[in-house]
């Protein structure tokens, strides 16, 4: 027959870390299916309240931010003089560095046919910087402008950069519809 | 058994030499993850600074090959820099979190191999210990309960924390019955232009001092009116950079303060024509709060004491002269017609702000272009209507939420004359062409159905029309007073009254008030035939509408604010 041992302090003390540890399986359990079961919210922003001020770039948590520049290819003008990758009063309208506007090189310009150039975001160099949507928007058609990405994004409580916001322009969404595209609101 | 222990203390050095490696590891990175943090902090500014300015040298010599040259180098190697920092970052993470993990694990083994058995002493006799510590507890409970007592017979005493304040406080607006005896917005309640008040003076004079109580410099331009809320009359002024609301006392003149308002960095070249300038929008008050809005967007709500409470940021307005509609409440909401562009591209809408927080309680888009007239809440039927105006189209909103309950297709060009609600009819003005009487009782589009009639023998480009229910009276800035019916729209009267103006007229009675651009108000009689009454020289420009109070009329000169009044 077993002999029982008596419940001293470190018994005791093993048997209230186990006790806790189950309780912390538990309630990870219980609110990983919880939140499987509700309406997540996430953070993004509301690309007609967005003045494209830069605070994205260096307020994120993340050194690279989670804001990224989009492109709503069915409001872009397809501008040879884009004034979301140029410069104001460019020397050329080409590729040179002396020339384009965004800071990383993330936007790529290519040739469609004469006079149009089609513009894409590489998201890897992009630092959501913005530049690029404060002159497609005060010039072109605006359909340059940033959003959160939820691949990158880590959806904090308090977002850092939705506190720094001047215009207010960030907002919870759905999960499950989390992207306010330019344009989709129209259609 | 020595073997035993040989073998534990071999495990335990091999532990303890591992997690010493671990912890070595974790410093050399935790030290290469500051030095690339302090580099791209410092290094990474100042070469993009350079750059920059190296960009705008190429564009002042734009034949020098070498700059160029250097400018693409320095381009290359800011790009290649930040991608091999982000990328060393991102390794060096990884490799400092399995260091770290190393450490504990390691270091954890061996403190437990070198963990020595306990070898209890002689157990001591603890009676005498707990004897103190109860003494001690029992003290200390006595205490604290002294100190209770002592607190509660503190506040029973004191009597005078007054629980009810914030009740008594009311609620976060004045009613519509307060708002009707103050001048809270631009030309006053229902921003119609008509005095609640008959015992204003006809007479003064501003260069011998003749009724005039009190003359305050304003510390910045600004073509937006007084408004007033009792003993405190608000303005607002700016210059490119600085844009502030000024809080004056009605019974002295002191300015009382004044509330700066910021800016984003995109406002910063806004550049606006000089006739609108950059406080041309008029603030409004619910009684609680005064808000003000600037042609950079800028909202903000400050309370009666100079605190501001919030500001937000609009997105910088494209409006061809400038952004110059003023603000309008409605209970606690401040609302915002932010007419902007050609209408095409979305960025129109009525904007309602809630004014205790100065969040967006409801948005309003519409496809209509820039316009600069102010919106008006009226009371139609009982019904709150917030009508505004903008190319082609007058549209009713619910004020509450936002809500179009008609509209008309009646109106065109660049609309700056807010409109009326007067004898049952909205009317606006269509710049040099007409003037337009529309019926508040339909639901739709009502262009067929509810226009009443047009007066189309021209209107005023700037200043909006006054009337008392009977008549409606229209100011050209030229030099034309025109009278109609508000019945039938049919013209009474049409008399050349020389002048520039810009303010817009006000009734006071029987008496029309028109102030025009050298600061001479002009009086005439109400009613069927012309005739003047009288002139009053202020001896200073004046752009701006007065207001209006108890046996008072507040004017805005181009640097001073003016108390015209009969002394008591």
């Amino acid at each position: 027959m077993d002999k029982q041992e008596p419940m001293n302090r470190r018994n005791f003390l093993r048997e209230g870390l186990w006790g806790a540890c189950l309780a912390g399986a538990g309630t990870a359990v219980g609110l990983s299916v919880a939140r499987g079961n509700s309406d997540n919210m996430v953070w993004q922003i509301d690309p007609y309240k967005c003045i494209a001020c830069g605070n994205c770039a260096t307020y994120c948590v993340l050194e690279d931010s989670a804001v990224k520049c989009v492109q709503a290819y069915a409001m872009c003008g397809y501008c040879d003089l884009c004034t979301g990758y140029l410069i104001p009063e460019p020397k050329a309208l080409d590729t040179g560095a002396e020339n384009e506007l965004c800071p990383t090189g993330a936007i790529k310009r290519t040739y469609v046919e004469d006079p149009y150039y089609e513009y894409t975001i590489d998201e890897s160099l992009c630092n959501g910087c913005g530049k690029c949507v404060k002159g497609c928007t005060v010039f072109g058609n605006g359909s340059l402008f940033l959003q959160v990405r939820h691949d990158r994004c880590k959806n904090c409580n308090e977002c850092a950069i939705a506190a720094a916001c001047p215009s207010q322009a960030f907002k919870r969404v759905p999960a499950d519809r989390p992207y306010l595209l330019k344009g989709a609101d129209n259609k | 058994m020595i073997q035993e222990s040989e073998r534990i203390q071999v495990w335990r050095r091999a532990a303890r030499s591992t997690a010493i490696v671990g912890g070595v590891f974790t410093g050399i990175f935790v030290a290469l993850l500051i030095a690339n943090l302090i580099g791209s902090a410092i290094l990474g500014p100042s070469r993009e600074n350079k750059l920059a300015a190296m960009k705008l040298q190429v564009q002042k010599d734009p034949t020098n090959q070498t700059l160029l040259s250097e400018v693409r180098q320095l381009d290359l190697k800011i790009r290649r820099d930040r991608i091999w920092r982000l990328d060393f970052a991102h390794k060096a993470a990884h490799m400092l979190l399995a260091s770290v993990v190393v450490l504990l694990v390691a270091g954890k083994i061996a403190y437990d191999l070198g963990k020595v058995p306990p070898r209890p002493g002689h157990a001591t006799d603890r009676g005498e210990i707990q004897v103190k510590e109860a003494k001690r507890a029992r003290w200390a409970v006595a205490g604290g309960l002294a100190m209770l007592a002592a607190g509660m017979t503190l506040v029973g005493m004191s009597g005078s924390v007054e629980f009810a304040q914030a009740e008594e406080a009311g609620p976060p607006f004045a009613s519509m019955e307060e708002r009707l005896m103050q001048w809270p917005r631009f030309r006053g309640p229902g921003g119609a232009g008509v005095s609640a008040y008959t015992n204003i003076p006809t007479s003064w004079n501003g260069k011998t001092g003749e009724n005039i109580l009190w003359k305050s410099p304003v510390p910045m331009s600004g073509r937006n009116s007084p408004v007033v809320w009792k003993d405190r009359i608000f303005l607002t002024g700016a210059d490119p950079n600085v844009r502030q609301v000024y809080c004056y006392d009605a019974k002295s003149g002191q300015l009382l303060w004044k509330g700066d308002v910021p800016t984003v960095s995109a406002a910063a070249k806004l550049e606006i024509m000089e006739d609108t300038g950059y406080a041309a929008c008029t603030a409004a008050t619910d009684g609680r709060r005064i808000y003000a809005i600037f042609p950079t967007g800028d909202v903000a709500a400050f309370d009666f004491n100079g605190r501001r409470l919030w500001h937000k940021n609009l997105g910088v307005p494209d409006s061809s002269y400038g952004y110059a509609s003023s603000l309008e409440t409605y209970e606690k909401l401040v609302l915002v017609q932010y007419d902007q562009g050609d209408g095409t591209e979305g960025k129109s809408k009525v904007i309602a702000l809630d004014g205790v927080t100065g969040r967006v309680a409801w948005e309003a888009k519409r496809t209509l272009p820039n316009s600069w007239a102010t919106p008006v809440v009226v009371q139609v039927e009982g019904k709150p209507q917030l009508i505004t105006l903008a190319d082609p189209n007058m549209v009713a909103y619910s004020p509450a939420t936002g809500e179009e309950i008609w509209r008309a297709e009646c109106l065109g060009g660049d609309l700056a004359p807010s409109p009326i609600y007067a004898g049952g009819l909205v009317m606006a003005i269509q710049p040099y062409s007409q003037l337009v009487a529309v019926k508040p009782t339909g639901q739709g589009d009502v262009t067929k159905t509810h226009v009443a009639w047009k007066m189309e023998e021209g209107g005023p480009d700037i200043c909006s029309p006054v009337s008392d229910g009977t008549y409606v009276y229209l100011l050209e800035s030229a030099d034309l007073l025109i009278c109609c019916r508000v019945e039938t729209g049919e013209k009474i009267y049409e008399q050349e009254i020389k002048g520039d103006f810009r303010a817009s007229p006000s009734l006071v009675g029987d008496k029309l008030y028109v102030l025009d651009m050298k600061g001479m108000m002009r009086i005439f009689q109400a009613g069927l035939e012309f005739k003047e009454l009288g002139k009053c020289e202020l001896g200073e420009e004046c752009f701006a509408s007065p207001a209006f109070a108890d046996g008072r009329i507040y004017i805005r000169g181009a640097a001073n604010l003016y108390c015209i009044g009969q002394a008591q």
